[in-house]
Parts: C-alpha cells; sequence; structure tokens
C-alpha cells in the first residue's frame, strides 16, 4: 500500500506539486515561529544569566515590580493588581490580580529575611548565594539605590576599576556607577551621596525617615558599569539604513563595597537587619536545576523562586525583555519606537501559521477529493483483487500523510537555509535569531502529520467506501 | 467426469430499472476445476453479472456461490475481499491494469495483498510475465504496451497468486486477432501445463471454442451445453 501510494504520488505530479507546495509554506511559516521562539528564549537565556550572574532568581513577591520611591514612611495595605490590558507582572503573577498581595503603599518591597538567606546558603545543590543588598539614597537631586557591589559589576565594568575593599572609613568612599542612566558622571569625578535614616515599619520592613538627619558622604567614581541586553535594531528617526546597538540596561545605582555598605546602613538603621529585596543563586549542576527549583519552592513557599529559563521563557513569551530597555536618551530618540519595532510578533507568527496549515489542509482534502473521481477505476481495480476497506483507507491516509510531511520537510530546510544566511537579514536581525532544532522539526512533523490526518480522512473514507461493482457499472 | 470446483444455487439478481429486470434468474451451474469454462451469450444476456456474482463483486439477490465448497453468503464483505485475493484471479475486456505502476508492479500488486516477500513477488512477477512473453517489458507501463500486451501482463497478475479460479470477462473484446489468438493460446497454454481452471465470458463463439464446457445464456438464465 506503502508503495501504492507512493507511486501515486509521482504519477500525479502536478497534484504533488502544489500540495507540497502549500505544506511547505505553512511549514516554513510555523518553523520561522517556533525558531523566532526558540531564539528569543535562547538568547533570552543568555542575557538574563548574564544580567543576574546566576541560574535561579529569588525575589519577595512584593518587590517585583517595585518602584523607585523609598523616601516616604508606608503603611501595609492590601493591593490588587488591575488588568490594564498588557500587564507583565500580571502575567508573572497572576494571583496578584486575584487574590492580591500584602505590600506598602509606597515601599513596596518586604526584605528576605536574613535566616532564609542562610537557609538558601546552606541548601544542598546552591553554590553560592548573590543577595542584592540595596539601600535608597540620593545622589544630587536624583534618586538612586546603593547596592553591594557583586560579581557581575565586574564582569560588566566598562571603564575604570573596582572600589577598593577598604574604601570608606578613613578615606574616600569609592563607588562604580551605571555607564547609562542617572547623572552622566565619568570615572575620577566626585559626587556627593545622600543617604535618609532607616526605621522599622509595623511588620518588621524598614523605611526612609525623611523627618531625620540624611547622612551626605562625598565618594569617588571609580569605575563604570554597563550591563548589556539583547541586541537592538531600529530605523532612526528621520530614516536611513536600519541600525543595530547593543542595548544597556538603564540605572541609577551606584555600587560599593560589602563593607562601606554595611557601615553605612549600620549607621542610618541603627543595626536594623539587612532588607534583602532579591538574591540570585548559582547551583551545583545546572543539568538539575528544575530539579533543585522544585526542592528550594517547596521549602520556601513564601519567596517567589524563578529559574533563569524560566524568566527567558517567560520574557519570550511576553516579550517583556524590552521593559527592561530604557534605551539612553542620546542614542535613541524615540524609544517607543524602537522598542515596538523590535517586538516580535511570535503569537501572531504561529497563529498564521495554524491557519496556513489550515489552508494547506484544505487544499490537500480538495486535491485528493478532486482524485477520488479520477481514482474511481483505480480504487476498483484493487478492491476486485482483493484489497479490504480499510486498506485502501490507509493507502489514501499514507498518501496525504506523504505530500504532507515532505512539504512540512521541504518548508524546514528552507528556513534552516535562510537562518544560516545572515546576510540576507538586512534590516532586522530575527533571521540571526531564529534557532531551528530537531525539536522544531519534531513538532512541524508532528503538526503536519495532525493536518494530514484530519484532511485526507474525508477522501479517503469515499475512496475507501466505493464498491468494484459501482465503480465498474459506472465505468 | 471432473469434480466441480464452484456451483451456483440459484442465484438471483434483479436491477430496477423503472420495472425489475433479472440479469441473472435462477442460475445453478457448475465449474470444473482444471478445465476451461465458456459463458456464452449475446450482449445484456446477463453474463457480466453472473461473472461478478460468481467472482464475488457483487452479491445476490438471492441464492449462493461456492468456490472449493466455501459459501460466498457466509462471507463479510472483508471476508469475500480476502478469499477474492487468495483463490480467485480477473482477467478484465478493458485489461484494468494500474496505470502509474510498471508491468512487474503490477503482477506484483496481488501479491502484496497476502503477504508474499518482496523478493519472492518479484521472482514470481518476472517468471511470469517472461511466460506470457513480457520478459524485456517489466519496467513499461501501461501506456508503453499495447492492448495485446497490457492484457497478457493482467493474465499475468491474474496467475499472480495462483488462484484456484480465473475468471475472464470479454478477455479479447479488445483486442485484435493477433492479440486475441495469443491471450487464447496463454489460457490454454496454462490451463494444460498447470491445471489452470478458468471461466471465459464471451459473445464471441470463437473463443468459445477453446472451453471444454460452455454454458449459454439468455435473458439471465444459463443453460449448460454439456
Amino acid at each position: 500500500m506503502v508503495k501504492l501510494a507512493w507511486s501515486s504520488i509521482r504519477h500525479r505530479l502536478s497534484r504533488t506539486l502544489i500540495t507540497v507546495f502549500a505544506m511547505a509554506i505553512a511549514g516554513a511559516v510555523i518553523t520561522s515561529g517556533m525558531s523566532l521562539s526558540h531564539g528569543i528564549a535562547k538568547l533570552a537565556y543568555a542575557e538574563y544569566r548574564n544580567y543576574y550572574c546566576g541560574d535561579v532568581v529569588i525575589l519577595t513577591p512584593t518587590y517585583v515590580g517595585a518602584t523607585a520611591v523609598y523616601d516616604l514612611e508606608s503603611t501595609i495595605s492590601h493591593n490588587v493588581l488591575n488588568d490594564s490590558g498588557f500587564n507583565p507582572l500580571l502575567k508573572l503573577y497572576p494571583q496578584f490580580g486575584i487574590d492580591g498581595y500584602l505590600g506598602y503603599d509606597l515601599y513596596p518591597y518586604s526584605p528576605l529575611a536574613f535566616e532564609q538567606l542562610q537557609r538558601l546558603r546552606d541548601f544542598p545543590g546552591i553554590r553560592s548565594v548573590d543577595p542584592v543588598l540595596i539601600m535608597p539614597a540620593s545622589l544630587g537631586t536624583m534618586a538612586t539605590s546603593l547596592r553591594v557591589i557583586s560579581s557581575a559589576v565586574g564582569e560588566h565594568l566598562a571603564e575604570g576599576t573596582m572600589p577598593r575593599e577598604n574604601s570608606g572609613g578613613e578615606s574616600m568612599l569609592e563607588v562604580v556607577v551605571n555607564a547609562y542612566g542617572g547623572p552622566q558622571l565619568s570615572v575620577g569625578d566626585v559626587v556627593t551621596i545622600r543617604v535618609p535614616v532607616f526605621k522599622i515599619g509595623a511588620s518588621g520592613v524598614p523605611y526612609a525617615d525623611t523627618s531625620a538627619t540624611v547622612q551626605e558622604r562625598p565618594a569617588k567614581v571609580v569605575g563604570l558599569v554597563r550591563w548589556p541586553t539583547r541586541e537592538l535594531s531600529f530605523f532612526p528617526p528621520g530614516g536611513g539604513d536600519p541600525r543595530y546597538e547593543q542595548g544597556y540596561v538603564h540605572s541609577s545605582e551606584v555600587y560599593l563595597t560589602e563593607l562601606a555598605w554595611q557601615e553605612i546602613w549600620q549607621q542610618q538603621s541603627a543595626g536594623l537587619t539587612y532588607p534583602v529585596l532579591a538574591t540570585t543563586l548559582r547551583v551545583d549542576n545546572l543539568s538539575t536545576l528544575n530539579v533543585t527549583a522544585a526542592e528550594l519552592r517547596a521549602a520556601f513557599p513564601e519567596l517567589a523562586i524563578k529559574t533563569v529559563p524560566e524568566v527567558a521563557r517567560h520574557v519570550e513569551r511576553y516579550n517583556i525583555l524590552d521593559r527592561f530597555y530604557l534605551i539612553p536618551s542620546a542614542l535613541w530618540m524615540n524609544a517607543e519606537q524602537v522598542v515596538a519595532h523590535d517586538y516580535v510578533p511570535v503569537e501572531l507568527g504561529l497563529t498564521s501559521a495554524m491557519l496556513l496549515f489550515a489552508n494547506a489542509g484544505m487544499l490537500l482534502a480538495s486535491q485528493m477529493l478532486a482524485g477520488v473521481a479520477e481514482r474511481r477505476k483505480e480504487i476498483g481495480i484493487i478492491k476486485a483483487l482483493g484489497a479490504r476497506n480499510f486498506e485502501i483507507l490507509g493507502m489514501v491516509l499514507i498518501e496525504g500523510l506523504l505530500l504532507a510531511i515532505t512539504g512540512s520537510i521541504v518548508g524546514f530546510s528552507l528556513v534552516r537555509i535562510l537562518a544560516i544566511h545572515r546576510d540576507i537579514s538586512n534590516n532586522l536581525s530575527w533571521l540571526i535569531v531564529m534557532q531551528s532544532s530537531l525539536r522544531e522539526l519534531a513538532a512541524v512533523v508532528s503538526l503536519t502529520t495532525v493536518v494530514a490526518l484530519v484532511f485526507s480522512v474525508i477522501p479517503a473514507a469515499k475512496m475507501s467506501q466505493l464498491t468494484v461493482m459501482e465503480v465498474f457499472r459506472n465505468d | 467426469m471432473t469434480e466441480a470446483i464452484m456451483r451456483t444455487e440459484r442465484l438471483n439478481k434483479a436491477f430496477s430499472l423503472g420495472e425489475t429486470i433479472y440479469a441473472v434468474s435462477d442460475v445453478s451451474l457448475s465449474i470444473p476445476g482444471g478445465r476451461i469454462t465458456a459463458i456464452v451469450g449475446p450482449s445484456g444476456c446477463g453474463k457480466s453479472t453472473l461473472l461478478s456474482l460468481l467472482g464475488g463483486l457483487d452479491r445476490p439477490m438471492s441464492g449462493d456461490v461456492f468456490l472449493e465448497n466455501q459459501s460466498y453468503r457466509s462471507l463479510s464483505e472483508d471476508g469475500l475481499a480476502l478469499l477474492r485475493r487468495r483463490k480467485l484471479g480477473y482477467v478484465f475486456q478493458f485489461f484494468n491494469l494500474i496505470p502509474h505502476l510498471t508491468a512487474l508492479e503490477n503482477v506484483m500488486l496481488p501479491m502484496s495483498f497476502i503477504g508474499v516477500k518482496r523478493s519472492d513477488a518479484k521472482a514470481r512477477a518476472t517468471e511470469l510475465l517472461e511466460r506470457v512473453g513480457l520478459g524485456k517489458r517489466l519496467s513499461h507501463v501501461p501506456l508503453q504496451l499495447s492492448g495485446g500486451e497490457q492484457q497478457r501482463v493482467a493474465i499475468a497478475r491474474a496467475l499472480a497468486n495462483s488462484p484456484a479460479l480465473i475468471l475472464a470477462d470479454e478477455p479479447t473484446g479488445n483486442l485484435d486477432s493477433k492479440s486475441r489468438n495469443d491471450v487464447l493460446n496463454l489460457f490454454e497454454k496454462f490451463n494444460q501445463e498447470n491445471g489452470q481452471t478458468f471461466v471465459l465470458i464471451t459473445h464471441d463463439d470463437s473463443v468459445a471454442a477453446i472451453a471444454h464446457k460452455t454454458i449459454r445464456m439468455s435473458d439471465g438464465q444459463a443453460v449448460e451445453d454439456q
């Protein structure tokens, strides 16, 4: 029967070519969508891993979406997020829109308890814990936050050096600032950092007491850090050729050594526990990352624990990576335009591909239905020779499958070839991002198989129900 | 007296064309094994309808057909299909070869239904095509063959599974006289050399001349000559 099906495919060349072509288009579109999706996920993973310098990100739930408002006393209240259309925060934490969360109105985070940090450090499978130690401050008139320098800063230092361990105290405080965002500072500049006094709130959460004396500390900028993100392609305002630029996180954070940070915190909080907002973890074994994450979730149900691949997948799914891009205004005039341009409508692509597949399936069905009349005699002969109904059904289904799968493999191959030839991507970088692998091939072929089966069933049933006499009498 | 390989018991088949017309009416006959039997009669006398009943391609209104004592009536559609593939061979007036298969593949086709290994099927098909004189036409598709050659391929195909009985419906009706003689010679040859049973449906008395037994049909009724 396979031989018969194959022979029929070769014999009806024009039908074969039309059907294979239609399936190839659908296969190519869906491969593009999936490859793009896969590529973005991989890219996002790489970038997030680079950004966080960790494998697992742990956030206290109310920190997510925190805004930089640190200088007012807060009260605890029950908040429910409104879904105003596109809210990535709500997509990340849907329960915030249903049950809401307890948070501080204007101080919307609760710190990670010190003992939680210790438990994380002792947790099996965890290689290192890199807590985000942060306190609100201001640099000149601009709100900023002081963070303990991490190894990630060293990895992304663009200019200058890291602060010396003994900076602060007797000597001048040394800091690293972000190259993008905040006041435009250079290495060697001396700035004044203003730090409020911290008190403890009703539930043990610290807040800034604006009525108390603010500490002023001179600090020397010894280095500039740049946090790279995804490369952006965009058409510059006013026209011209597309441009590609590395995106950087725009941040006004100031980084200093842990010793200096502790000293300031102790002075300003009168010995409060560090308000650790978030932490990143490195695991011993990346291949068991998901297992480790599951164990962490079981042990710390109160924490929002996301692996970096999960964050990356989420980014890929909702395209929220661009939320991290606050594009330097000197470089790009119209950030909205850039972000909109870089938006990759993966879902739209997949939906189009589904429609194309349905279309190709209908074409397959109509081609095969048209073949029913043409092949009546052939079916009659085969049945006269002893073929049973289900064998005829199988033959026609095999034929449909061969046509559809051949088409989808052609489409997949075309996309792979295109993705290899990066030069073609003269105005968008999406071809470079595309990652097609056996996973995509398997998905495309599986989908094609389903489409082919669904759309071949009617012609196959029609053919198998023909009786020998019905065929021969009409001849 | 040769034992009957097939027999019918009071077969009836009618068609409703405004009025009910009996194409086969109360036909009881027997087909001797290892012989050539001709069913002759004028056009429209019910020969082809009888053949379709004998071949299990159609069901009678009443009566039954027995092939090697197997009743057709007791068989399901699938059962009939299995019987056709194992015990019956067909030769049609218009050859009815699969147009996109080569001569060799056409002959191999019935063997694929009974699970003959591909290499064995190929060897058997090649041997049969050589025996019908088409050893050099194995890879030709039907369009590349003459009518006589196509009919010889059809005969080879009918013989492929060594059936108990081969039914031929006007096998020479579409052939020139030379091809007609070639085909008739083949029937005789396979009958004599292999003891193959043939039933030939024809309106041509000269075709019936090669038969050991002739059944005459008229208005749906059959009369056995001898």
